[in-house]
């Protein structure tokens, strides 16, 4: 029986040229309607798993993701989130102020039994980190 | 007792957080605190003396969750509130349950879990989640919380993505519920048979939620519905008061039966920062007397029992309906208006003043920082119908306002 999957660094084009990327503190790999699903927390683990995003919530990288990811603006996501930490429904996904930080972590979170991973313009993978294969 | 496992529930938490070491495995502590003032003019509503302007309305909540493994979860949250004559700042447990998923998509929580009604029941203390100040008055009453807010027993939840069509979402619930004994249906009870002892026991509750969402995530469909069934306890020297020639004295724990239904059907429709939402509510209380109280009168007396099935007549089966479109701007401020209907009981005519309540609301919501929100909203009333809360203060005018402002601080 045939499978064939279509992986690709992402592909996900915006108005510019610049075009999303994954990147995680250990291979990964997920389809789109997981990515939404996991920024949402409606799923927390992937094959069990366990899969954590990390967001810059100031970044432009951020507002394209909630566009052509997650189909929420801004505020409406940071009220979803509310809605479900105080349902104890799951955590909101770690934020950070800066690309250098978030990668220092996915460096830092290689060797735990979890996967962190986050979204970028950047085109060049940094050391130390790895791209998330993304599928449709 | 629910002071002891409160604490036993968040000593459990730090303990976990120090068994597992992980920097996202700790658990997670987060809270709320709030404080509105609420202003009516010529007659109390949601709290006594709103007439004069009240600030007993104040929520603080403490929060811990964690998951120990991928497919395992906890969740607590600690309450203490003042909400007019109810609360009294006692700690109580809002939420407390564990959490395991089955598979990614489908799992099930086992304790005490937020009661999934509508689009706004399970969310109706999230504060910071939405744009108004009261969750919608004529679906979500306030003064119905603690018969709406939680399930003690199990949640099963799910969501299936359906090739192309959107999103199907699941949640059947059931298990019990517990009043407190300052819930103002028992202080009514209590205050009308002269029962100080009275309380409502209960017992159980089912049902389930329903909900499809498009592909883009911009539009919800969901219809809902909770079946409730308790009981009522009675321990009053005469049940008559003087009305009949002969005393009646009753302890029974089981005097009346309390049965509620209530079906919530909506939609949601979001376009870039608006959205616009609708929900229509049938909501079916029934208070009946028991077969053993009725026995245990007609004895005394030596005639047919002199009452009817129903404990409180002719105001039962209600409905309600609301339109609102809410405007969340990128930056700070945030506005919603909107219009609702809610009739008190369908068999009387809905010209009634007494008998229906329409509303028209407009809310403001400023985030000060990214923590502290201030809102304020203002309702503009016609009709009397309240829900069967507080005395409406005989007023016969049946145009009258609410206006209410808010400060909640979260972390």
């Amino acid at each position: 029986m045939f499978r064939i999957f279509f992986f690709f660094f992402l592909t996900l084009p915006l108005h510019s040229e610049e075009v999303l990327h994954f990147y995680s503190s250990a291979p990964l790999s997920l389809e789109k309607n997981q990515l939404r699903d996991l920024y949402l927390g409606r799923i927390l683990d992937v094959d069990k798993v366990t899969v954590r995003p990390v967001v810059l919530p100031t970044g432009a990288s951020h507002k394209a993701l909630l566009k052509e990811v997650v189909f929420k603006t801004a505020s409406q996501f940071k009220r979803h989130w509310k809605k479900m930490l105080f349902t104890g429904k799951a955590s909101p996904p770690a934020e950070f102020d800066s690309e250098k930080g978030v990668f220092e972590l996915l460096r830092s979170k290689n060797e735990e039994k979890g996967i962190w991973f986050f979204c970028s313009f950047r085109k060049e993978k940094p050391d130390g980190v790895f791209e998330v294969e993304v599928g449709k | 007792m629910l002071r002891c496992c409160c604490g036993i529930l968040l000593s459990i938490g730090v303990f976990l957080g120090q068994v597992w070491s992980s920097e996202w495995l700790k658990p997670n502590f987060h809270g709320f605190i709030s404080q509105t003032f609420l202003k009516t003019t010529k007659r109390d509503f949601l709290i006594k003396d709103s007439s004069r302007g009240s600030f007993q309305y104040s929520e603080m909540g403490l929060n811990i969750s964690g998951a120990p493994e991928a497919r395992y979860r906890y969740s607590l949250q600690t309450l203490f509130r003042e909400f007019g004559e109810e609360g009294d700042f006692e700690p109580t447990l809002d939420f407390g349950f564990f959490d395991a998923r089955v598979t990614e998509q489908f799992g099930v929580r086992v304790g005490k879990v937020r009661m999934p009604l509508g689009s706004q029941n399970e969310f109706r203390d999230v504060d910071p989640g939405r744009i108004t100040l009261l969750p919608q008055q004529s679906v979500y009453p306030e003064s119905f919380r603690p018969l709406m807010i939680s399930v003690l027993g199990l949640d099963v939840y799910g969501h299936k993505e359906l090739s192309g069509f959107g999103e199907a979402n699941v949640r059947l619930f059931g298990g019990s519920i517990g009043i407190r004994d300052d819930f103002f249906f028992t202080q009514r009870i209590r205050s009308s048979f002269n029962s100080p002892n009275t309380e409502i026991d209960g017992r159980r509750v089912g049902g389930a939620w329903l909900g499809w969402e498009s592909p883009d995530g911009n539009f919800l469909a969901h219809a809902s519905f909770a079946l409730m069934s308790g009981s009522i306890s009675l321990e009053t020297s005469d049940m008559f008061s003087g009305n009949l020639a002969v005393t009646v004295p009753v302890t029974m724990d089981k005097a009346f039966s309390l049965d509620v239904a209530t079906y919530i059907y909506g939609f949601e429709y979001r376009r870039g920062d608006w959205c616009l939402s609708a929900e229509y509510n049938h909501f079916q209380p029934s208070t009946k007397y028991s077969e053993d109280l009725k026995n245990q009168v007609v004895g005394v007396i030596g005639g047919p029992f002199p009452l009817g099935d129903e404990v409180v007549n002719g105001s039962d089966d209600s409905y309600a309906w609301y339109l609102e479109l809410t405007y969340d701007h990128p930056g700070p401020l945030g506005g919603a208006i909107s219009y609702s209907d809610y009739i008190s009981n369908k068999a009387r005519p809905s010209s009634d003043p007494s008998n229906h309540r329409e509303a028209i609301t407009f809310s403001l919501r400023y985030d000060v920082s990214e923590h502290l929100i201030a809102k304020a909203e203002f309702h503009r009333f016609s009709g009397r119908a309240a829900f069967k809360t507080f005395a409406t203060n005989n007023n016969s005018d049946e145009n009258w306002t609410l206006s209410a402002f808010r400060m909640s601080y979260s972390f």
